[in-house]
């Protein structure tokens, strides 16, 4: 059960695809089971946070910050993939906890998720 | 592959910047395991799970040397956007290995639940799923 999606972004900067991940487990009608995310852009990484204006703000001013150029380094503090639980048909996140694509590519485009579902 | 069980739990906490040892709950849940993988995961957008040694001056080190990671101000986002910003670099999900029972970290080493908000009493909800072949 993989599905490959694609998100368009405007480019360098923080995106929720939440709904992109409840779109997968709404379609494989999944009650529980764990939902892998791995996002296939060399410039992309994911992580989770609140997906609140400032607080994005903060998550850019926190990568700027990092005492590097690259943006290589920058993104390997962060994970190329997330393993998300999946209970009652939803996902297991909090309220402020959103599932968050971080572009650093200058350029708008699209950039490719891959999601596999495990079910019992 | 395919998910055999998921067990969830509780811990109170305060905070910020304390670790609570889940260990003994997880290892719990996987004991009758022969061969697998659990993801232990933690709702929300503040704390974080990670794996360190389980001896008090570690503990106490990595308690006091974590807020020089991410500075408390100087933020857009009010109040606690050190907390969510760590949590978001720290994570929030971990894999670990089951064998005969056990769970294949470091020796000495555990499964720690990382408070970082201003709190007392807080109810932190964990999720521990089990995937075997």
């Amino acid at each position: 059960m993989i599905h490959i999606k694609s998100f368009n972004s405007n480019g360098r900067g923080a995106y929720d695809i939440s709904s992109l991940a409840k779109d997968v487990i709404e379609k494989e009608k999944v009650k529980d089971g764990l939902l892998i995310i791995s996002v296939l852009n060399q410039l992309c990484a994911l992580t989770m946070i609140e997906y609140e204006v400032n607080l994005i703000h903060d998550l850019g001013k926190l990568i700027n910050e990092i005492p590097s150029e690259n943006d290589f380094v920058k993104l390997s503090l962060f994970q190329k993939s997330l393993v998300v639980p999946i209970t009652d048909g939803d996902l297991f996140l909090g309220s402020f906890q959103q599932i968050t694509l971080i572009d650093l590519n200058k350029d708008a485009g699209e950039r490719g998720l891959a999601f596999m579902v495990i079910t019992k | 592959m395919r998910i055999l069980k998921q067990e969830d739990f509780f811990i109170v906490t305060h905070g910020p910047t304390k670790l609570f040892d889940i260990t003994d709950r997880v290892a719990e849940i996987a004991k009758d395991i022969d061969i697998g993988l659990i993801n232990v995961f933690s709702k929300g957008s503040t704390g974080g799970l990670v794996v360190l040694p389980r001896d008090s001056n570690t503990i106490e080190n990595y308690e006091k040397d974590l807020w020089k990671l991410i500075p408390i101000y100087g933020w857009r986002h009010p109040g606690n956007a050190y907390a969510h910003l760590r949590s978001s670099l720290i994570g929030t999900s971990i894999n670990v290995i089951v064998e005969k029972g056990k769970l294949l970290l470091p020796p000495r080493n555990g499964i720690f639940f990382l408070e970082n908000q201003f709190t007392n009493a807080r109810r932190r909800h964990i999720l521990v799923t089990i995937i075997v072949e």
